[in-house]
């Protein structure tokens, strides 16, 4: 189809297929919203558990002082170990209190009462 | 725009693929990208189907159209400056037996600020009311005209038959 190309506002015809094309697209499978966003986080969760999976069977756990860090307290219930009785400290106008536990009926949960 | 099957949504594609693709292929200077940008912004007008209202379809596809351009646009501007490389041009056979606008014309349209370019452009090119317009920009009326007049006199400015100077005065 010729045109004039010295008109700005000239209709020009889009390239042919168009509505064949369009109509493949909208038959084609509709990607489900935030897809991307879940296989991410899906591979990071699936990551960080395979590594700390090896941490864990590896037999230097606890002897080798680079994994020291696993060894925290903090990692207690993350890694299913039973938790560990930690020093309690607690101050009150900077003054440091005298504790004293009590006893508890859940493993997970301690105690104490200033005395 | 609930309860409009896939077969309207084709026939709405007809209906309004060719104004869109003007406009775009204003932005762009590229026939397949500008269809390209066409179809994807009817695609998410269908993916946002549930949301849409029939009576705002027409501005929400033309408005995401030109967003699409806009952002492809930066987007090639950007690399030209990267790469040190002129915007890539479709290869002629690309353009065999095509409609194409002169060089003189695509300058002249390019260098109009994008905000009168795009009322110039859904006016002139899509044919839009003064009041589509202003659902498609998000300005008023009386912006439209202003917007759309002042574009009419900076292409008619830039496309005026330029004077041809004797040999003698030009050096």
């Amino acid at each position: 189809m010729q045109n004039d190309p010295e008109s700005p506002f000239e209709l020009l015809e889009p390239p042919p297929g168009g509505v064949e094309r369009m109509r493949a697209r909208f038959a084609a499978p509709e990607p489900s919203r935030g897809g991307f966003g879940v296989a991410v986080a899906g591979v990071a969760a699936l990551a960080v558990l395979v590594g700390l999976l090896a941490l864990v069977g590896s037999d230097r756990l606890g002897r080798d002082a680079d994994n020291a860090i696993l060894a925290a307290p903090e990692l207690d219930r993350l890694l299913g170990r039973a938790a560990q009785p930690m020093p309690l400290t607690v101050e009150r106008d900077g003054q440091r209190q005298q504790i004293e536990e009590l006893p508890s009926s859940d493993p997970r949960v301690r105690i104490y009462r200033t005395l | 725009m609930t309860g409009v099957d896939d077969a309207s949504w084709v026939e709405l594609y007809r209906a309004l693929e060719k104004p869109l693709y003007n406009v775009v292929y204003r932005w762009l200077w590229d026939r397949m990208e500008s269809q390209d940008v066409v179809q994807e912004a009817f695609l998410r007008c269908w993916r946002a189907r549930d949301r849409i209202r029939a009576e705002g379809f027409k501005a929400f596809v033309f408005r995401t159209a030109l967003n699409l351009a806009a952002n492809r646009r930066r987007r090639k501007k950007l690399w030209r400056l990267v790469s040190f490389d002129s915007l890539a041009e479709e290869p002629p056979e690309a353009r065999a037996g095509t409609s194409v606008l002169s060089p003189r014309v695509q300058r002249a349209v390019d260098e109009l600020p994008d905000r009168l370019k795009r009322v110039l452009l859904l006016c002139e090119v899509a044919g839009m009311s003064y009041a589509e317009v202003a659902a498609v920009t998000g300005v008023k009326e009386g912006t439209v005209g202003s917007r759309r007049n002042r574009a009419l006199a900076l292409l008619r400015e830039r496309l005026q038959p330029q004077e041809v100077m004797p040999d003698a005065e030009r050096s």
